[in-house]
């Protein structure tokens, strides 16, 4: 399970950049952010699914891996009332929200992305098409992203933006209904920027 | 109660579209909306029985159960379904969290998804009246006490304000009539 040692590693990287990786600060780190957990076990979830269908259904899949897999996710809908449908790709890492209620649909979501608290990403009910998100892109909490849509790589979605239609690249949208707010800007140090300091960034963008 | 529960079922099944009968024990375990619905559905029929006192050793021992399982729902799914609100049949939940609906009156065959919040806090004469087969998308706000038509659709993350007349297609903060006479049937 190499992806799930990337996650991990990825994410201490991120949290505690001046502390060195031990076994234990690593079940840690597991153990206290909810984002990170839901990364992990979507990614044994999503390697179990793509094990069934190289194989086809046996019966050993289901009676050895699956009860834990199914028992992991419960208990993480349970808690953060969260959910990843397996058959959302995510390459590489990307970082979701700690708060919890988010449910991913998304046909593919790029890495690098940051997701925040409440956020939905998921099919269309007219049409049942589900969006791709693109590689470094920043969504605050409260997004609505729906339909069958593609968003370009580096944009940002500040905090309750419903976004039905395609987003080009390297672009700010705000509101519902979403309107442009910036282009050409580089969401980097927003992005490695932690959640509660997200939103004093965005102001101080604001008045400048 | 119980036609109630099973147009609910027939609406899961509806919604299912691939599934071939009704499996009500995988659903009550699986479907966190159905089970939240169903609970609710139990707690009006209990405030609603009639009152005789043999009927008042009964809900002695029903009432505690209820009051255990509506804060399970509540705590575990987000889903919060007030006993003030008045639900008709064939009421449908799309996954779970945020949900909030209180101080209501929704008609027969509406779908609410995750982050929908209903009804307002004040207690007053007048209250938020829902029509028929009503779709509400994800992350709707409806605080206001309003009238909402029949067969109206309203768009994810919008935010009601107004009366809306029946069959219109609602988006936007605030929430603005985009189209009248909009089919809202492939949605249910």
């Amino acid at each position: 399970m190499s992806l799930v040692s990337k996650y991990i590693l990825m994410a201490h990287r991120r949290r505690w950049p001046d502390r060195s990786i031990t076994f234990a600060s690593c079940l840690w780190l597991l153990a206290c952010t909810p984002g990170l957990r839901l990364l992990v076990i979507h990614a044994m979830a999503r390697w179990l699914h793509l094990k069934r269908i190289a194989d086809g259904r046996t019966w050993y899949w289901r009676i050895t891996y699956s009860p834990l897999v199914l028992l992991l996710k419960v208990a993480e809908r349970h808690t953060n009332k969260t959910d990843i449908q397996k058959d959302c790709e995510i390459e590489g890492y990307i970082c979701l929200s700690d708060q919890g209620h988010i449910i991913l649909g998304a046909k593919k979501i790029g890495s690098g992305s940051v997701i925040g608290a409440r956020v939905t990403i998921g099919r269309s009910h007219v049409n049942g098409g589900r969006p791709i998100i693109g590689r470094n892109v920043w969504i605050g909490s409260d997004c609505v992203i729906y339909g069958a849509i593609s968003i370009g790589d580096g944009a940002t979605l500040l905090p309750g933006t419903v976004i039905s239609k395609n987003i080009p690249a390297n672009i700010v949208m705000q509101g519902n209904p979403a309107r442009l707010v910036l282009q050409n800007f580089d969401n980097a140090e927003l992005r490695d920027l932690q959640d509660l300091d997200a939103i004093e960034y965005i102001k101080t963008k604001w008045d400048a | 109660m119980f036609e109630n529960i099973r147009a609910d079922f027939m609406c899961e099944y509806r919604s299912k579209k691939g599934s071939r009968s009704i499996d009500y024990l995988q659903w009550l375990l699986l479907d966190y909306g159905l089970q939240a619905v169903v609970i609710y559905r139990f707690g009006r029929w209990l405030n609603f029985l009639p009152k005789h006192s043999l009927v008042w050793l009964i809900t002695l021992f029903l009432y505690p159960l209820y009051w255990l399982m509506s804060a399970w729902t509540r705590n575990a799914y987000g889903i919060d379904l007030d006993q003030s609100a008045d639900i008709g049949p064939g009421f449908h939940i799309y996954h779970f969290g945020g949900i909030e609906v209180r101080n209501c009156r929704i008609g027969s065959h509406c779908n609410i998804l995750q982050q929908v919040k209903l009804g307002s806090a004040k207690t007053t004469d007048k209250t938020l009246v829902i029509g028929k087969s009503v779709y509400i998308g994800a992350h709707a706000h409806i605080y206001a006490d309003v009238t909402i038509g029949d067969g109206a659709t309203i768009g994810p993350g919008a935010v009601v304000t107004e009366d809306i007349p029946p069959y219109c297609l609602v988006l936007g903060n605030p929430g603005r009539i985009i189209q009248r006479d909009y089919d809202n049937s492939a949605l249910l």
